[in-house]
């Protein structure tokens, strides 16, 4: 369990340039808890996420691991950095080994395992993120874009962070690779039970893999709930720059004009429900 | 006019030979807007990088404004008239203030300092970048990089701009930015645009969508009639707008709705018409 709280962190202290990232804001995140972050670029979001992931100098606020408050941040850091690991954009940029199978193990072998554990690892590690075991031994340069992405987020999962922190994972893929992508997150989060935080932009991508999503709006943590409580806010989201999915845009408009529905929709398949079911009654 | 001919590209790896498109036959008229879709390994990029001689073809032709691409001696005049844009907004920034960025491309070509003032004035303004005409490119937004970048080629005056995925790595404000300006090129300019993405909000402002899959045209016709194409569409690992998929699914279920919606406002009104007709039975 980790708990930021009244967290302010302001980049280039002390100089003209100071700018403030975060204002205020408190948030607790449970063992096991899957969450979407939203927000646009510059909300705030990933400085969010650096300080979750103890990588920033520190920020005015308490934090708190597993119930323990620590006084100072830099000792709350040292434990944060053991328990969570960042998937940054675009991690394939960063892949640099012969084989896939050495880029996974570069984590583990900094962890000071022994060559079995290792080699278990990456093995385990492969089948969370679905890489054929096939293309262990292959040149990470010559796969597709999806599967790099999968190796590089492989390389993480298996240093087995209890927190895994994924920024904007789909960005650039196509709509297959982005559904492969979301619905491995999903399984993911299913078979190993730890927690998962996927910052994004894409309301979709938030909409059909998260049931808790918080957003962030100019360094303050404005939203933090159930994700048909947050889309249900359509205009305000609308007026922090975010896109809420078409979907929900539709069903404004049909209740604007008089349709008994209810805002909380969010997928086609809960519009088409409830219309078919609205119309049906008609009859 | 932009015509490819029986084009055939392949590239060889690990020895054996990999065809990513053969015998391709696409024309695009002037101030056309087209869309190409595709899943990755599709082919749409490679096709984009043949129309200014970034490629030229293994086989067949491709033809510019009646210049043969693969003819090097007209290879300025080809770019000229044929920019591109790339995916991302920071490998595409050489100078450290935006006007000299957008100047660099006129430099080269040694255009008198008075009219290069002049363009660069105008693209700038065109963009709605004018504003940041001093600014250092780095700081800027993704958005804001992808129009300057945009101005640079607009200041060569070409016919045609080719995007490549040109709001992959921008956030949604990003993206409607360089989308507006997009269409504002077209229409106000009359600027032909080839743009290669995978959102389909952005393939139906287009005014044809070429799908390819495989290296191959599957499907070649304005987005009204091939979204509606649901199930077709998505097999060839594509999206369908959400309002798209909203009236088809109620028809899948046996409602009496018309389908075809694209919009927001077009599902609405065609599921407020069902509802009407529903209750005056």
């Amino acid at each position: 369990m980790i708990e930021l709280k009244n967290v302010t962190y302001t980049y280039n202290k002390n100089e003209p340039s100071a700018r403030v990232a975060l204002s205020d804001v408190s948030l607790k995140l449970d063992d096991g808890d899957f969450l979407g972050l939203i927000g646009h670029t510059g909300s705030g979001k990933s400085t969010l996420m650096q300080i979750v992931a103890g990588l920033l100098p520190p920020p005015q606020g308490s934090v708190s691991v597993d119930g323990r408050d620590y006084a100072d941040y830099k000792s709350a850091a040292r434990e944060l950095r053991k328990k969570v690991g960042l998937v940054f954009q675009y991690p394939e940029h960063q892949l640099f080994e012969e084989t896939v199978y050495k880029d996974i193990a570069f984590g583990p072998k900094n962890q000071k395992l022994t060559g079995d554990e290792i080699d278990e690892r990456v093995r385990e590690a492969a089948r969370r993120v679905r890489l054929d075991s096939g293309l262990l031994e292959k040149s990470p340069f010559d796969l597709s874009g999806g599967q790099k992405r999968r190796v590089a987020i492989a390389g993480v999962v298996a240093m087995k962070p209890e927190v895994l922190i994924l920024d904007e994972p789909t960005a650039g893929l196509d709509p297959a690779g982005r559904d492969e992508l979301l619905n491995m997150l999903g399984e993911l989060h299913r078979d190993w039970r730890r927690t998962i935080i996927l910052v994004s932009h894409s309301m979709e991508d938030i909409a059909r893999t998260v049931k808790t999503a918080a957003v962030m709006n100019n360094g303050k943590l404005v939203m933090n709930g159930p994700v048909e409580e947050i889309f249900s806010r359509g205009a305000e989201l609308r007026t922090m720059g975010l896109n809420t999915p078409q979907i929900s845009r539709i069903v404004d408009g049909l209740i604007d004009a008089g349709l008994p529905l209810s805002r909380r929709i969010f997928t086609v398949k809960a519009a088409a429900d409830e219309i078919e079911k609205i119309v049906r009654s008609k009859r | 006019m932009i015509k490819a001919e029986n084009l055939s590209f392949s590239y060889e790896s690990e020895g054996a030979e990999v065809k990513v498109f053969e015998n391709l036959n696409i024309e695009i008229k002037d101030g056309e807007f087209v869309a190409v879709l595709g899943h990755n390994g599709s082919g749409k990029s490679t096709f984009a990088k043949h129309l200014n001689a970034i490629l030229v073809p293994k086989s067949g032709k491709v033809t510019v404004y009646g210049i043969d691409t693969a003819d090097e001696s007209r290879i300025f005049e080809l770019r000229k008239n044929v920019g591109m844009v790339f995916q991302n907004p920071d490998n595409q920034i050489v100078a450290t203030v935006v006007e000299e960025d957008v100047a660099f491309g006129l430099e080269n070509l040694g255009v008198p300092r008075d009219e290069m003032r002049q363009r660069v004035d105008e693209a700038l303004n065109t963009v709605r970048m004018y504003g940041y005409r001093k600014h250092a490119p780095h700081l800027l937004s993704g958005g804001q990089k992808q129009r300057v970048a945009i101005a640079g080629i607009l200041a060569m005056e070409p016919r045609c701009i080719v995007l490549d995925e040109p709001t992959a790595m921008l956030d949604p404000i990003g993206r409607d930015e360089v989308m507006e300006t997009i269409r504002r090129l077209n229409r106000e300019k009359g600027i032909t645009i080839v743009l290669i993405t995978h959102y389909m909000d952005e393939a139906v402002k287009a005014d044809r969508c070429i799908v390819m899959d495989r290296g191959r045209i599957v499907m070649d016709d304005s987005p009204q009639n091939i979204f509606p194409r649901v199930e077709e569409v998505r097999a060839l690992g594509l999206d369908v707008p959400q309002a798209t998929e909203l009236v088809w699914e109620l028809k899948r279920r046996g409602l009496n709705v018309e389908t075809g919606a694209l919009r927001s406002a077009q599902a609405v009104e065609a599921i407020l018409k069902m509802y009407e007709n529903e209750r005056t039975k």
